[in-house]
């Protein structure tokens, strides 16, 4: 067997090919390609006819369900009980999250006039937003200090009777229910003395409305027309499942990029559903069961029971070098 | 067992192959239908490996890249005789069926003859 194919149009076809091979071997996870990469790069440009561009498309194919089917692997591979309390994490995180984005949406509405009432709202949220970078980021005493100083956070502005600015809201509603807020914060700390690291790829998904939030707070203080409409639309994802059209496509994008996160883990899907449910129920009255909350609670619950159900599955570990030498 | 596991097992039997050379020779022992992609191949051989049917044999660089070969362990080689036995068998069912059912209708003919 040759050593290494040259392909008809030279040195510079075959590195715009292994150029173009590499990038397809970016579908498997990185340890992964760290042992076996160089082996399968190999493999695939002596099976790539000579004078292509581009690896056959049966093989382009075959390598990216090969990546799909390694990283599902990798990311069965803690465990059930261990994948939950992940799931459970990110869930809490993303109720922080949006928590957090809600505030900056008041601090942005009807625009920021620099007051000191709004100062000191922007300086209150300060520990929740450490607090979820902790949650991926810190060690198990910063996850604790900065919980702690969330939760302080919240009861002074309760204690406080700080206003919120534009005066449509009081503060036990910025952090309703104000309790849930804080068995949560302390449920966090708990969790993240007993489970593994989350992955540090999720933690987009918690900065996903704090960013979205960020980003309308922005446009408002630029003074554009839509920011306040916009602004509705960030009460409305809060509030409930119904909502304006342009919600609808933010989520709708969610959860496209959930849907594709599922196929090789559904643990973030997991914890998106959980803190939905934690979402609505902290943000609906009356009993979680009506009709409202089939939707906003039973159908987060019953994906999060069908999720933990396939998390039982075991993993396939793959070990290329697995009885060598 | 699926016929591209079957192939890989298959190919590995007269000796010791590296990757590129499975998928050759695979395609010539199923005729050119098996064709196995690289991907495929992969995934066949991590599954393999961890079963303990097929383990590693030898590891160089060649042109700069790792390159492994591979042999069949004594499980996957008692596991690829077994497939084919019980697909022979399987076989032989139906061609033995056949030719019976022939037989039969060609001593019918006789005997009306």
């Amino acid at each position: 067997m040759s050593a290494g194919r040259v392909p008809e149009g030279g040195d510079g076809d075959l590195s715009r090919l292994e150029r173009r091979a590499r990038l397809l071997l970016r579908a498997y996870p990185p340890g992964y390609r760290r042992r076996r990469g160089e082996e399968i790069l190999g493999t695939l440009l002596e099976a790539t006819p000579p004078g292509r561009g581009w690896p056959p498309a049966r093989d382009l194919t075959s390598v990216l369900r090969g990546g799909i089917a390694a990283r599902r692997d990798i990311n069965r591979s803690p465990g059930a009980a261990a994948s939950l309390r992940q799931a459970t994490i990110l869930a809490i995180a993303l109720y922080l999250a949006g928590m957090l984005s809600r505030e900056l949406g008041y601090l942005g509405f009807p625009g920021w006039s620099g007051n000191l009432a709004e100062w000191q709202v922007l300086l209150s949220v300060v520990p929740l937003a450490a607090t979820v970078v902790a949650a991926w980021f810190g060690r198990l005493w910063q996850i604790a200090v900065t919980a702690a100083a969330a939760a302080a956070a919240i009861v002074y502005r309760l204690d406080s009777g700080l206003g919120v600015p534009g005066g449509h809201r009081s503060p036990a509603d910025v952090v309703s229910p104000p309790t849930a807020a804080l068995f949560l914060l302390a449920a966090l700390v708990l969790l993240a003395g007993t489970s593994p690291r989350p992955p540090r790829s999720w933690l987009w998904l918690p900065g996903l409305p704090v960013g979205v939030a960020g980003l309308l707070v922005v446009v408002n203080w630029l003074r554009l027309a839509a920011a306040a409409q916009a602004l509705g639309w960030l009460d409305g994802w809060f509030d409930g499942w119904a909502a304006p059209s342009p919600y609808t496509d933010l989520f709708v994008i969610m959860v496209a990029a959930s849907v594709c996160w599922l196929v090789t883990d559904f643990r973030p899907l997991l914890g998106l559903a959980l803190g939905f449910a934690m979402m609505h129920v902290a943000n609906v009255s009356g009993l979680p069961f009506d009709s409202n909350g089939l939707t906003g609670f039973g159908l987060p619950l019953a994906v999060a029971c069908l999720l933990g159900l396939l998390l039982d599955r075991p993993p396939r570990v793959s070990s290329p070098t697995a009885g060598a030498r | 067992m699926r016929e591209p596991t079957y192939f890989v097992l298959a190919a590995l039997l007269a000796g010791p192959l590296h990757g590129y050379a499975i998928m050759k020779r695979a395609g010539e022992l199923s005729g050119g239908r098996v064709r196995l992609a690289t991907g495929t191949l992969y995934t066949a051989l991590d599954r393999l490996t961890d079963e303990g049917q097929v383990r590693l044999v030898s590891e160089q660089t060649v042109a700069g890249r790792v390159r492994r070969t591979y042999g069949l362990t004594e499980s996957g080689s008692a596991a690829l005789r077994a497939e084919a036995q019980r697909m022979a068998e399987a076989a032989r069912l139906v061609i033995d069926g056949a030719s019976t059912a022939k037989d039969g209708r060609l001593a019918r003919k006789l005997g009306t003859a």
